[in-house]
């Protein structure tokens, strides 16, 4: 079986990959852990100093997903010795090119955090794995690990009494 | 791992509960099949014709039997597939999101599977806007089970490599 596990920058991404690769798996399952790494700003912008802020974010953030994916995947090749893991960082928009990856791959199943990094614990799903699991041909399962959430929670209480 | 499964009689919910007979679930997981009932919605249809009253009831009587039968043979199919897994089932009445939202929340369920129709807001029970409302308000995992070619590909993943796309400088 060929899974697709969509993650990016985010903790409650992080908290996702760990939650998965505690699941039992059968033996010939193989993963793909997906980041796509998006522009900051949706506009052109003329300005020099503004174009190498951008890149610089972009890069970092590309880095960063390198970085996420990379740590799943060494969590599930030690956790799950038996099951083929790979990464496929992309760019662009993440609601077409996780789609267009899982299709690519012929992929039977994504995995998808129900919100990620743009969104906080406020919105119970984001659009991104909404958009996922409506266009997608394949099974989607939102994924929800159950103390992530109580943790962002916790950790978003504790946030707001610092301020 | 508790593993809730609403379904109806449609082919999607069929497709479902195949995904889950065949795959491998670990010893301590619980299944809960559940076939929620919506009331029939002709409230007062006796103040016009007690006939018509009486032949509601006898269908809305007739529908829910078929469902206890068919979800029975589905548990029954359940318990022979894991013998050592404790399987249960249900019929619930009330609005069908909300039925599934409040079972997933009273029984702590860990995973919430269903299937989607493709079409969306057409057709009688579970829709693809159930599906969607479901996994949007859910407190636990949802799997949306998707009619996909079952291709089984699982020699070909050996040589997978890891691809970074344009840019990868920045390793």
């Amino acid at each position: 079986m060929k899974i697709v596990i969509a993650v990016d920058d985010s903790l409650y991404s992080a908290k996702v990959l760990e939650s998965l690769s505690l699941r039992q798996w059968p033996i010939d399952t193989a993963f793909k852990i997906i980041s796509v790494v998006q522009n900051a700003s949706p506009f052109e912008s003329k300005n020099e100093n503004w174009k190498e802020f951008e890149k610089l974010a972009f890069d970092r953030r590309k880095r960063l997903a390198i970085e996420i994916c990379t740590q799943g995947k060494n969590l599930f090749k030690a956790r799950l010795p038996h099951c083929n893991v790979h990464i496929d960082i992309r760019e662009g928009d993440p609601r077409d090119k996780i789609v267009e990856s899982a299709v690519e791959w012929m992929a039977d199943k994504i995995l998808i955090g129900a919100h990620g990094r743009d969104l906080s614990d406020r919105v119970l799903w984001g659009g991104v794995s909404r958009a996922v699991a409506t266009n997608a041909k394949c099974t989607v399962q939102i994924v929800r690990p159950a103390r992530a959430h109580k943790d962002e929670k916790q950790s978003h209480k504790e946030a707001v009494i610092v301020i | 791992m508790k593993i809730l499964i609403p379904v109806d009689e449609s082919e999607c919910s069929e497709l479902a509960l195949q995904s889950v007979l065949d795959r491998d679930w670990a010893v301590e997981s619980q299944f809960r099949i559940i076939n929620v009932h919506e009331p029939f919605p002709f409230a007062g249809v006796e103040m016009y014709s007690p006939r018509a009253a009486q032949s509601v009831t006898d269908a809305e009587k007739d529908l829910v039997k078929e469902k206890r039968e068919s979800i029975g043979r589905t548990v029954e199919k359940f318990r022979m597939r894991f013998p050592s897994n404790s399987v249960s089932g249900d019929i619930l009445t009330g609005d069908i999101r909300e039925t599934i939202l409040s079972e997933e929340r009273d029984w702590g369920a860990d995973l919430i599977v269903m299937g989607s129709h493709k079409r969306k807001g057409l057709g009688r029970l579970l829709l693809g806007s159930v599906a969607e409302s479901v996994a949007g308000n859910s407190s636990c995992s949802v799997e949306i089970i998707k009619e996909s070619l079952h291709i089984d590909a699982s020699g070909e993943s050996k040589n997978e490599v890891d691809t970074i796309s344009k840019g990868g400088e920045c390793l």
